[in-house]
């Protein structure tokens, strides 16, 4: 049984790299199958025989979009991690504090300026940018009102999160209804979430945000156990609480804001992938934090390749495989695994 | 008795075109429908166009750009009319578009008493069956009959003159962000089929598809034809827009972007032949000439 095993530096060791290793096989499957015929493997053993078309679609759309799809995926799955620590509470998601529909109103304010749309930088950057700015605005908002006594409670903050979002829900619609039938549509599949192709530098200075924020939550895994025995056992063993969940709630909201602010709404990776992984792999976030996001990045170049070949040339918005493919996945690993769930 | 009264009016319409050219429709037909409101941009422009505005008390919110109906009371989207308005202006006939969205205030709305007529104008056939339908309930069939006739005309004129062409690719785009494509079983393909193009997204399993890039570049389209930017300040004409990006396509190469105002294309009605001139100067501008600037709704 290996759930109550500790995370020794071998054995997380041994997941970290298995899963880096699985994550790079299908990012390299899902760079050579798309809509269009073209395979990566033509440009790495074709001779350099590919057709420009070829070559383009492959550089410019659909590598560009396998890193992002991975990327976006350990972002929400490490931030699903967080929350649920920082919560002790099985259904927090990277949605559930409120910072999303910062980064909805923000991101939805941007299309209807017009920037969904526009040429050049801003057209390429008002987007995200705007629902950036909106994710802060939560948060700061959502900090602010959740502090009672100078200390940021579990409870304050999960209501607030939760009213906030509410209202962002009912502002959301209030625009919808106000919005033009074009905008109305760019709105919807906005929210619905979909994977870009980003440009190479701007895929650089995610991967560096990205990046930073999820070393910065690993380097607290320790913490997060402290917190699973809740607050007084946590005091205890000498971890200052409110440091630890204020740190986790800003790390973790900017990581959701980030990856809200790219692709919109991607629903299910932050929820499942970190429950599956606690019921494969037990409670320690020593272990659980790093095999999320290699997990996390795995499940979301999946199910992007799933939304982008499944009805070509259709596509389908990524969020409703998510949904399709976690779901019934976590529900069958949850009754086998009953008993030998991670969360007390 | 809603459904006697949707009743009366189908029975009323089908009696009208069982009469022979000429005859006027029965009275009750015309009596019923002495007080429109109208929610769809093609079925108000044919009511226009059959000289029928006098009757119309209300308009949809979508409705623009006709001088006769401009200064009427607004009731609505196609979708979410206001049954309120509709009722305070005594209409007796709603002429709207068939959609899903709205079959719930369609029903809301027979349910007070006013016949909706739901009308399919988004491929050929349904445009010359919709001008049918309302040249019957508005009294002015033979108007409606000769209107048709003339369209038929001058579109077949058109596909005869483009037989001969060479076939070309086009791609047809409606939204960006994400990418919607017309598919087939849009008038829009049609159009394209006509003027002696091949849709690269003929393999679409909608009308209006969202669709792969991936497969739009690879499909490498000759012409590419933008609708997707309503906004009044657009660029309209013969302009790369974002497509420069992708300057190994043929249309690219060419020169042979276009974007284009969506009514001028996108809108079916009873502008059909003109659209479908236009699109014939935008795929074979040899056969047809170069659209003109303001063809394009450039200002």
């Amino acid at each position: 049984m290996r759930v109550g095993r500790p995370a020794t530096l071998p054995r997380v060791l041994a997941w970290t790299v298995g899963l880096a290793a699985v994550l790079a096989a299908c990012m390299l499957v899902a760079a050579s199958v798309g809509a269009g015929r073209v395979s990566v493997l033509d440009g790495l053993w074709g001779g350099g025989g590919l057709a420009e078309a070829d070559r383009r679609i492959l550089l410019d759309l659909r590598v560009p979009r396998v890193l992002m799809a991975a990327l976006l995926g350990g972002a929400l799955a490490v931030a699903g991690v967080a929350f649920q620590a920082l919560l002790r509470n099985p259904l927090a998601d990277p949605y559930v504090l409120g910072v999303s529909g910062g980064a909805s109103i923000g991101g939805m304010l941007a299309l209807l300026l017009g920037f969904g749309a526009g040429q050049g930088a801003l057209g390429r950057l008002g987007l995200p940018a705007l629902a950036f700015a909106g994710a802060l605005g939560a948060l700061v908002l959502i900090e602010w009102v959740a502090t009672v006594d100078g200390k940021l409670t579990v409870y304050t903050v999960l209501l607030t999160g939760a009213i906030f979002n509410a209202f962002s829900a009912a502002l959301i619609y209030f625009i919808q209804s106000l919005a033009s039938l074009e905008e109305l549509h760019a709105i919807v599949f906005y929210l619905m979430g979909q994977i870009p192709a980003p440009a190479p530098t701007d895929l650089v200075v995610l991967t560096g945000a990205v990046v930073l924020v999820v070393v910065a939550l690993a380097a607290m895994a320790r913490d997060f156990n402290a917190l699973s025995l809740g607050e007084e056992g946590a005091m205890q063993i000498g971890v200052d609480v409110d440091r630890t969940r204020r740190r986790t709630f800003w790390l973790g909201s900017l990581l959701t804001g980030l990856a809200v602010s790219v692709a919109g709404l991607i629903g299910f990776v932050g929820l499942v992938v970190p429950h599956i992984l606690r019921i494969l792999l037990g409670p320690d976030h020593r272990l659980l934090l790093p095999s999320s996001f290699f997990a996390g990045a795995t499940f979301l170049v999946l199910a992007d390749l799933v939304a982008r070949i499944a009805a070509a040339p259709a596509e389908l918005p990524v969020g409703v495989v998510t949904a399709m493919i976690g779901g019934p996945f976590f529900l069958f690993l949850l009754r086998r695994g009953r008993g030998r769930y991670g969360f007390s | 008795m809603r459904i006697e009264r949707l009743a009366g009016v189908v029975v009323g319409a089908l009696a009208a075109a069982g009469c022979g050219s000429g005859a006027q429709a029965p009275p009750s037909v015309v009596e019923q429908a002495q007080r429109v409101v109208v929610m769809a941009p093609a079925a108000a422009e044919m009511v226009v166009e059959l000289g029928a505005a006098d009757s119309v008390v209300g308009v949809g919110d979508f409705v623009s750009g006709l001088a006769p109906l401009a200064e009427l009371p607004r009731v609505g989207a196609y979708n979410a009319p206001n049954a309120e308005r509709v009722l305070e202006l005594r209409a007796n006939l709603f002429l709207t578009a068939a959609s899903a969205a709205a079959a719930e205030s369609h029903r809301r709305l027979e349910a007070l008493g006013i016949a909706v007529v739901p009308l399919d104008t988004s491929t050929h056939d349904g445009v010359f069956v919709s001008l049918a339908t309302i040249g019957r309930l508005l009294g002015r069939e033979e108007r409606a009959r000769a209107l048709a006739r003339e369209m038929r005309q001058r579109i077949a004129a058109i596909r005869r003159t483009a037989t001969d062409l060479p076939r070309r690719r086009v791609l047809f785009v409606v939204g960006r962000d994400p990418l919607f494509v017309a598919g087939p079983g849009s008038h829009i393909d049609e159009m394209i089929g006509l003027v002696g193009g091949v849709n690269v997204l003929a393999d679409a399993l909608s009308p209006y598809e969202r669709a792969s890039l991936e497969v739009v570049l690879e499909r490498l389209p000759e012409i590419i034809i933008d609708c997707s930017d309503n906004r009044r300040t657009a660029a309209r004409g013969r302009d790369g827009g974002d497509w420069s990006r992708w300057e190994f396509l043929p249309a690219v190469q060419r020169g042979r972007v276009y974007q284009v105002e969506p009514s001028r294309l996108v809108i079916p009605g009873i502008r059909l032949p003109e659209m479908t001139l236009l699109m014939g100067k935008l795929v074979q501008p040899e056969a047809f000439g170069e659209p003109a600037p303001s063809e394009m709704g450039q200002p």
